[in-house]
């Protein structure tokens, strides 16, 4: 099962996905995972992460680092079973992706991410009993940026685009307030 | 408490005024503005959420309108980094508190609580 949350930054996402998560373990006895896909650069950096993890405190995750190359991680199963697996945060997944290579080409490396992200992507729901994929509402504040950009804001739209057509539910959350654009509500 | 959020421009004063009955008296406008000028002033969330609780808390319901104002790029500027996350998490308080919560977009209302 595939459910991709979505939402603009502090909108609540990230506690929706984990609470989402929980409560379709039922029982909670699921072995779960925390892909985290942000890499910890600088004071606030770090200080958001810390933040996630006081969220997450408590709630049973055992935390994944995957900046890039999504295809190759491989996660452990427990007594046979296949673990519940949240991935936070697409947007820094996509970013990580697109610019890590230091390719001028964007073009093509963008081609070559969104590859690479779709491909890790079925590799991971292969493995996962249940993935939840938080990623991000970043497309709504009317600023035109440099072409760099604005290959990312493309990159990340039909990204989002392919999770939705892939995902059993996809929900958006304002406010707090889930918002139920395909499935659901859970 | 009433709590209209959406983008600029999307007709979330006018449902405030229709459903403040055109009392202006009852309605709170724009709190994400409030919610930068305080960051300025050196306010901190916490001290502008109880500001805003107990005004919204009067005796006579009050209609609060906001900019969703997290919807984009992250910003390379720190101070404006703040003022959007800290926005979006005081929403997030105030749509817990309040009774009802309408979504504007081009002056459709989705009413997403209550």
């Amino acid at each position: 099962m595939l459910i991709t949350v979505t939402g603009g930054s502090g909108s609540g996402k990230s506690e929706f996905a984990e609470n989402l998560l929980l409560q379709l373990d039922g029982d909670g006895s699921s072995h779960r995972i925390y892909v985290a896909t942000m890499e910890p650069f600088g004071e606030e950096g770090g200080k958001r992460i810390r933040r996630h993890r006081e969220l997450r405190k408590g709630k049973g995750f055992e935390t994944v680092e995957c900046y890039r190359n999504l295809r190759a991680l491989r996660l452990p199963e427990k007594d046979g079973k296949r673990p519940s697996v949240l991935l936070e945060c697409m947007s820094n997944l996509t970013a990580n992706e697109l610019y890590g290579e230091g390719s001028a080409d964007l073009e093509k490396a963008g081609e070559r991410a969104e590859r690479e992200i779709m491909a890790g992507m079925e590799q991971l729901l292969s493995q996962a009993e249940r993935l939840v994929v938080v990623t991000g509402e970043v497309f709504s504040d009317g600023i035109s940026y440099d072409s760099s950009t604005e290959h990312y804001l493309r990159l990340l739209g039909q990204i989002n685009r392919r999770l939705a057509l892939h995902s059993d539910v996809f929900v958006e959350v304002v406010c707090s307030i889930p918002l139920y654009h395909k499935g659901g509500p859970l | 408490m009433i709590l209209i959020v959406g983008g600029a421009y999307q007709g979330k004063g006018e449902l405030a005024l229709k459903l403040a009955g055109g009392d202006r008296e009852r309605i709170v406008f724009n709190v994400h503005e409030r919610i930068q000028a305080g960051l300025r002033a050196g306010k901190t969330r916490e001290e502008m959420e109880a500001e805003l609780l107990l005004e919204a808390s009067s005796k006579e319901e009050k209609i609060l309108t906001a900019d969703e104002v997290g919807c984009g790029i992250v910003p390379v500027d720190a101070g404006l980094r703040e003022y959007r996350e800290v926005t979006g998490r005081i929403l997030c308080v105030l749509a817990k508190e309040a009774r009802e919560v309408y979504r504007m977009t081009a002056g459709l209302p989705i009413q997403i609580k209550g």
